[in-house]
C-alpha cells in the first residue's frame, strides 16, 4: 500500500518530530514519563537553563532559527506545543 | 565545645549499671566524637532508692582544655553534661549563686535545681545539655535556634543520646540504616524534616525544645518559638529608633561573645553580615584575627571584597585558597562529619577553613550566619514578595518581568520574560497556600528525584515529604502573614536542617571550634522578628536595616553590594582534571546500583554528560551531582563500607 494523502504524510512527519524530541528530552533531562500536553516548566520536567538547551537542539535538528519573539510557552512549553511550532516553521 | 553522651536502660527491672559494663560503651561513644574534645569524664547516677524501679543513668562528656563539661552535685546526685557555650554566664552566675570559677555544667546544675526547665529562658548561646535531676528524670535541652546538635534513639533496649549520631552507632544503641524518607525529604527541602535524621531511629531534638524521660515515658516540650505573627510587628517603629535598638542589641551580642569565648577569631566572607560582625568585634576588642576562603574560579571567589573590608576595618586578615582538587578530596570527611547529604559542596571548603583556623590556635569563631534568615537577605523572600505582588494581578504582563532582576548570578536571567512567567507562575492561583513561598525552590531541588531508583521510589511512595513537613508545623503557622510563613519555613528547613548541620556548627565541631553567631542571639532574633517588613525588604533591597546600619561600620562598596551567596565548585571538584580517587569507586554505575538509592543507568549517563560539557554546568546539574555524590558517600561510610577502623577509646575518668 502506498501512502499518497498529503494529510497522512504530515501526520507521519509530526510523529517523527515528536519521537525525536521526546527521546532528546528523556536522554538529556532523565525523565521518562511525561504527557504530550504537560507543561515542562510547571511540572519541573525541564528547568530554565534546560529550555535553552532544548531550543539549541531544535535549531540544530530542524535547521531553523527561533526568533526571540518566538521564545514563548505557547511554542515551547509542552511536547504538543513544540511539535505544532516546528511543523508550522517547516511548512 | 564539647561532646556529650549518655544512656539508660528502659525497663524498670534492668539491673543497675555498673562501671565495668558502662565504661566501654561510654568510652566508645566519646571516642567517635573525640574531634569535639578529647578529655573524657563519666558518671553513673543510681537512683537513691533501688526499689523505685528507676534505671541507672550513665552520663559522659568529652571536653578540650581544662574545663570539664560534666558536673555531679554530691548532695542531690544531680548530674549535668553540657555542650556548647553560654555567652551570658557572667550574668547567670550571680543569679544562681555560683562562684565565678564555676564551670558552665555546674551553673546549669544550680539553675536547674532552682527553677527546673524554666531556667533555660535565661540562657543565651549555643547549647545542648543533659540533666539527670533529683527525681531521676533525664532531660535533654537544646538551644532556641539549633546552633548546637543533640540526637537520641529510643528503643526496646533503652534510651541513648549524643552530640553526634556516630556515637549512637559506636555505643551500639543503633544499627546504621538509611532513612529513605529522610533522603527523599532532603531532595526537596535540602535536609530531612526537622526531628528526623538521615538514619532510621536516630532523631534530632528540635531547636527550642526539651525532652524529658520520666519513668520510661518520653515527653517533648517546646520552651521557645519565634513569634512571626502580625500582632508582634511594631508597625510604628521609626527608622532611627530601629537602628539604635539594633546597635544596642547587636553590640551587646558581640561583646558577650568577646568576653566569654576563648581564642576568638572571625570569618570574613566579604559580604555585609560577616563584615558587620568583624567591624563591631574589631572595634570592641581592638584586635581581631579574621579568616576567609578563596576559590580558583572567579564566579565563586569573593577575595577582592574580603581584602577591601579587612583593610577598611583593620583586622589581621588571612586567606586560605581552597582548590577544586581539595574540595573533592575533603567532601567525604565533610559528609561523615555532618552525617548529612548536601546539595552544595560549600561544607568542604568550610571544613578546610576550620582546620586551618584551628592550626592558628583559634578555638572560637564569630560569623555572620543567621542575618539572611532573620533580616531577610535571601532571594526567597524577594521571590515571595514578587509572586505575591504578581498574584494580585495575575494577568499583568509587567509584574512578572521583575523576576529577571531577581537572580543576576544564575543563568535564569537569560530566559525570556514569557518563559519566566510560566516558571514563576507555579501556584500563583493560591497565594495563601502554606508553601506558597517555597514551591519553586522545592520543585527545583525535587527534580533530583528523577534519578532515584525504582525500588527507592516504591519504598517511599506512601510518604509525601510536603505532608510530613506540614504535620510538624505548629497550629499558629496557619495564622502567620505570608512573609511570616516564608520565614518560618526558611528557618525550619534551610537554616535548621541544612545550613547549621552542614556548615554552621558541624564543620567547626570537626576541629573542636565553637561557633559564635551574634545574629542568632535570641534578643537580636526577637528584635528582627518584630520589625516591619519595610526594614527587611525595601522594594527589592534586601536586609535594608542592616545595610543602613552597615553605613556606620563598613565601606560603601560592601554595604551596598547585592547579596552573593556562598557557593563552591562542584562539577570542577568532582569531575575536573584531578578528580579524587573516591569518585571512580563511588560514582560508577555499579556503585549506584550497590547503594540502591539512585538509578545506576541514569546516574552514569548523567555523569558522562557532565564530563563532556563544554561550558560551566547549570546550577541544577551541579546540585544534582553533589546530591548523588554525598548520598553515595553517606551510605558508603556508615552502612556499606567493610571495616573502617574505629577510633580507639581514651580512658574515662569517673566523677
Amino acid at each position: 500500500m502506498t501512502v499518497s494523502s498529503p494529510f497522512v504524510l504530515e501526520a507521519a512527519s509530526m510523529d517523527s518530530i515528536r519521537l525525536k524530541i521526546r527521546s532528546f528530552i528523556s536522554d538529556t533531562f532523565f525523565v521518562d514519563d511525561f504527557e504530550d500536553n504537560a507543561s515542562f516548566l510547571k511540572n519541573g520536567t525541564i528547568d530554565s537553563t534546560g529550555m535553552m538547551e532544548l531550543v539549541n537542539f531544535i535549531e540544530q535538528s530542524f535547521d531553523f532559527k527561533v526568533a526571540d519573539s518566538e521564545l514563548v510557552p505557547e511554542n515551547l512549553d509542552s511536547l504538543d506545543n513544540l511539535v505544532q511550532f516546528i511543523s508550522r516553521k517547516k511548512a | 565545645m564539647a561532646s556529650i553522651a549518655g544512656f539508660c536502660p528502659s525497663t524498670p527491672h534492668s539491673p543497675p549499671l555498673e562501671k565495668a559494663s558502662a565504661a566501654p560503651i561510654l568510652a566508645n561513644m566519646l571516642a567517635a566524637m573525640s574531634h569535639r574534645g578529647s578529655s573524657h569524664v563519666a558518671t553513673l547516677l543510681h537512683p537513691a532508692d533501688l526499689s523505685s524501679g528507676l534505671p541507672t543513668v550513665a552520663l559522659a562528656a568529652g571536653h578540650m582544655g581544662q574545663t570539664p563539661a560534666l558536673y555531679v552535685d554530691k548532695t542531690s546526685h544531680m548530674g549535668v553534661a553540657f555542650s556548647g557555650h553560654l555567652h551570658n554566664v557572667d550574668e547567670l552566675k550571680p543569679l544562681y549563686g555560683c562562684p565565678p570559677q564555676a564551670t558552665t555544667a555546674q551553673l546549669v546544675q544550680r539553675a536547674f535545681a532552682k527553677e527546673g526547665l524554666a531556667c533555660v529562658h535565661h540562657f543565651r548561646g549555643a547549647f545542648a545539655f543533659a540533666v539527670c535531676d533529683a527525681n531521676q528524670r533525664l532531660w535533654l535541652v537544646r538551644d532556641r535556634i539549633g546552633k548546637c546538635p543533640i540526637f537520641y534513639a529510643n528503643g526496646p533496649e533503652g534510651f541513648a543520646f549524643a552530640s553526634e549520631i556516630k556515637a549512637l552507632f559506636a555505643g551500639k544503641h543503633l544499627t546504621p540504616k538509611l532513612n529513605l524518607n529522610a533522603i527523599n525529604q532532603s531532595l526537596r527541602f535540602w535536609g530531612p524534616v526537622l526531628g528526623n535524621s538521615h538514619f532510621e531511629g536516630a532523631f534530632a531534638l528540635l531547636p527550642g525544645m526539651a525532652l524529658c524521660l520520666d519513668k520510661g515515658n518520653l515527653l517533648l516540650h517546646r520552651y521557645w518559638d519565634i513569634n512571626l505573627s502580625q500582632e508582634n510587628i511594631r508597625s510604628e517603629l521609626r527608622e532611627e529608633e530601629a537602628l539604635q535598638t539594633l546597635d544596642e542589641l547587636f553590640c551587646d551580642a558581640v561583646s558577650k561573645h568577646l568576653k566569654t569565648a576563648p581564642q576568638l577569631g572571625a570569618f570574613l566572607s566579604g559580604g555585609l553580615d560577616s563584615s558587620l560582625v568583624c567591624a563591631v568585634a574589631h572595634h570592641q576588642a581592638g584586635k581581631l584575627p579574621t579568616f576567609s576562603v578563596a576559590f580558583e574560579q572567579a564566579r565563586f571567589d569573593e577575595s577582592q571584597y574580603q581584602q577591601q573590608v579587612a583593610k577598611a576595618i583593620g583586622t589581621e586578615h588571612q586567606t586560605l585558597l581552597v582548590t577544586d582538587e581539595e574540595i573533592g578530596a575533603l567532601l567525604p570527611k565533610a559528609v561523615v562529619q555532618a552525617e548529612h547529604m548536601f546539595l552544595r559542596s560549600a561544607p568542604a571548603p568550610f571544613l578546610a577553613l576550620s582546620t586551618w583556623v584551628a592550626q592558628h590556635g583559634i578555638q572560637s569563631v564569630l560569623s555572620g550566619e543567621g542575618a539572611d534568615e532573620f533580616f531577610w537577605g535571601y532571594d526567597i523572600y524577594k521571590e515571595t514578595i514578587l509572586r505575591e505582588f504578581w498574584a494580585r494581578f495575575p494577568s499583568s504582563s509587567v509584574r512578572p518581568k521583575l523576576f529577571a532582576r531577581l537572580y543576576p548570578y544564575l543563568s535564569l536571567s537569560e530566559l525570556p520574560a514569557e518563559m519566566l512567567q510560566t516558571f514563576y507562575g507555579i501556584g500563583l492561583e493560591n497565594p495563601k497556600a502554606w508553601d506558597f513561598s517555597h514551591q519553586i525552590r522545592w520543585n527545583n531541588s525535587g527534580r533530583i528525584a528523577r534519578f532515584l531508583s525504582p525500588a527507592f521510589l516504591h519504598a517511599t511512595a506512601h510518604a509525601s515529604p510536603e505532608e510530613t513537613l506540614r504535620q510538624t508545623l505548629p497550629p499558629s503557622f496557619e495564622t502567620l502573614p505570608p512573609m511570616g510563613k516564608a520565614q518560618y519555613l526558611e528557618m525550619r528547613t534551610m537554616l535548621q536542617n541544612y545550613l547549621l548541620p552542614t556548615q554552621g556548627e558541624s564543620m567547626l565541631a570537626a576541629n573542636a571550634i565553637q561557633g559564635c553567631f551574634p545574629f542568632m542571639d535570641v534578643r537580636v532574633v526577637e528584635f528582627a522578628a518584630s520589625l516591619p517588613r519595610r526594614f527587611k525588604l525595601l522594594g527589592l533591597t534586601e536586609k535594608y536595616l542592616l545595610r543602613r546600619y552597615g553605613q556606620r561600620w563598613i565601606p560603601p562598596e560592601v554595604y551596598g553590594r547585592p547579596k552573593f551567596p556562598y557557593r563552591a565548585p562542584i562539577v570542577e571538584a568532582l569531575l575536573g582534571k584531578t578528580p579524587p580517587p573516591w569518585v571512580q569507586t563511588l560514582l560508577s554505575k555499579e556503585a549506584f546500583e550497590n547503594v540502591g538509592v539512585f538509578d545506576g543507568d541514569k546516574c552514569s549517563k548523567f555523569i558522562a554528560r557532565l564530563r563532556t560539557l563544554q561550558k560551566p554546568p547549570s546550577e541544577a546539574d551541579a546540585m544534582t551531582l553533589n546530591a548523588l555524590a554525598t548520598t553515595q558517600l553517606l551510605t558508603w561510610h556508615f552502612i556499606l563500607s567493610p571495616s573502617l577502623p574505629s577510633p580507639s577509646p581514651s580512658p574515662l575518668s569517673w566523677l
